[in-house]
């Protein structure tokens, strides 16, 4: 299996060539231009969560570990799932404020700005 | 059958009208638009033309409905173009369509917020949003039996909450960070509410704008019976503020103004706690609403990139749902 230039290198080469030769060209049809944004943004966002997949992964199973009390749970996306499964029975089943709740916010909260720094870097996190 | 450029012909003349021109418009990621000119009356005219789409939205209307809600709207005085002339099936089989009159101006909304030529629009826009809003408002069940959109039994609230919890439902993933924000809106629902005609999309981007001011309030697709405090809250929902966060309403204007010439005009009173309520449940509703847009895409039925695009966007949009519940006030 070849793996090399890799994933992220070869997505972030096609947003180069989209935002640098293709959309200068397009200055006369600004839908397709914006379209053509679109899709280099869309190969950066994959790329970015490529590199970034495996700790974005222990940081939200780590932490959904100890909220479930459920530390033998395994390091992998099959897991991830599984636990987030449970996250939402606890959700539907549990208070609507009080520590339980916060804990379950804050854990979400984290996860939600940990996605973001990647997806999209110009959102502000300020809260 | 004909091609579709035949139909809107021969429709055209029914009504008197001879078709000269017609051209798609993009930036309906919902609906199929077209602009049409025609000669009315001798002279020349400008019209639109809305389709219902292949897919659509769920809680959106078909144009069959929104042609009896916008005909609702410019009787209570309602600044939108008047809607002209009902035609079944004149881009597919099956799609109804409708023509209604043409309004010029910018809507597209970072320019609405940003193109320093309206900034004097932008000045003048809390106060003229808010009385527009005030007469939609006023038009009530009662006053208008006859509009064909469904009554909220259990109140508007409930209606929002039902419906958000049976989209997630049908969606194959699992979204955490929506059940946590749904059970928060579950518990502190609001009770005593009033049910009126709601637009239902009210915010920039469905604002037409000229350096004159408010030129047309557009794209009645989520009207429906519901509550005055979802249109107030909506216009604020993190992602229709495109990029201007420090101006909450819209992304032009501090909410004060806007609630109090909301206030003067319809004589209801604000209250904050029913607007925050509202606004995260909005942004939980278009958090919800961007994953399926993706599922039209994955569906086969509309492959369309910005779909897809806006389906990867929803963790902006339930970030601020659980920001907001984490603050508690607006």
């Amino acid at each position: 299996m070849q793996n090399r230039p890799d994933h992220p290198t070869l997505l972030d080469a096609v947003a180069t060539f989209l935002l640098t030769e293709v959309s200068p060209k397009l200055e006369a049809d600004k839908a397709l231009q914006f379209r053509v944004l679109i899709a280099a943004n869309l190969a950066t966002i994959v790329a970015g969560e490529q590199r970034t997949h495996d700790a974005r992964l222990a940081a939200e199973l780590g932490r959904l570990q100890a909220l479930l009390e459920r530390p033998d749970a395994r390091m992998d996306e099959a897991s991830l799932e599984a636990l987030n499964r449970a996250l939402v029975e606890r959700i539907r089943s549990g208070p609507a404020e009080g520590d339980a709740f916060t804990r379950i916010l804050e854990h979400l909260l984290a996860t939600a700005k940990e996605t973001l720094a990647v997806t999209n870097p110009r959102f502000e996190l300020e809260d | 059958m004909d091609a579709p450029v035949d139909r809107i012909r021969a429709a055209l003349e029914a009504h008197g009208a001879q078709l000269n021109e017609v051209k798609p418009l993009h930036g309906g990621a919902c609906q199929e638009n077209f602009r049409v000119d025609v000669t009315l009356d001798g002279k020349p005219a400008r019209l639109a033309l809305r389709s219902d789409a292949p897919t659509s939205l769920p809680g959106s209307i078909r144009r069959r409905e929104e042609f009896a809600v916008i005909d609702a709207a410019v009787r209570a005085g309602v600044k939108t173009p008047a809607a002209r002339w009902l035609s079944p099936g004149l881009i597919r089989e099956g799609a109804d369509a409708y023509f209604l009159d043409w309004a010029d101006g910018e809507a597209i909304g970072r320019r609405v917020v940003r193109n320093p030529e309206l900034a004097a629009t932008r000045e003048a826009l809390p106060a003229v949003l808010a009385q527009n809003l005030a007469r939609l408002h006023a038009v009530t069940p009662a006053k208008e039996p006859s509009l064909p959109l469904s009554l909220p039994a259990a109140g508007p609230a409930r209606a929002a909450l039902d419906g958000l919890r049976r989209q997630l439902d049908a969606l194959p993933g699992v979204y955490p960070a929506v059940e946590l924000a749904l059970r928060w809106l579950d518990a502190h629902a609001p009770s005593r509410e009033e049910t009126v005609l709601v637009h239902g999309d009210f915010r920039t981007g469905n604002f037409l704008v000229t350096v004159e001011g408010l030129s047309a309030i557009l794209d009645w697709e989520f009207a429906r019976w519901g509550s005055p405090f979802e249109d107030l809250a909506w216009i604020s929902v993190r992602d229709w503020r495109f990029g201007r966060l420090d101006k909450p309403i819209g992304g032009f204007a501090q909410r004060a103004p806007f609630y109090a010439a909301y206030e003067a005009a319809s004589g209801r009173a604000v209250d904050l706690a029913q607007i925050l309520w509202w606004e995260i449940c909005g942004n939980l509703r278009w958090a919800v609403g961007s994953v399926f847009q993706g599922e039209r895409y994955l569906s086969g039925e509309q492959r369309d990139l910005e779909l897809i695009a806006i389906a990867r966007r929803s963790t902006e949009m339930e970030f601020e749902a659980l920001r907001l519940i984490r603050q508690g006030r607006l």
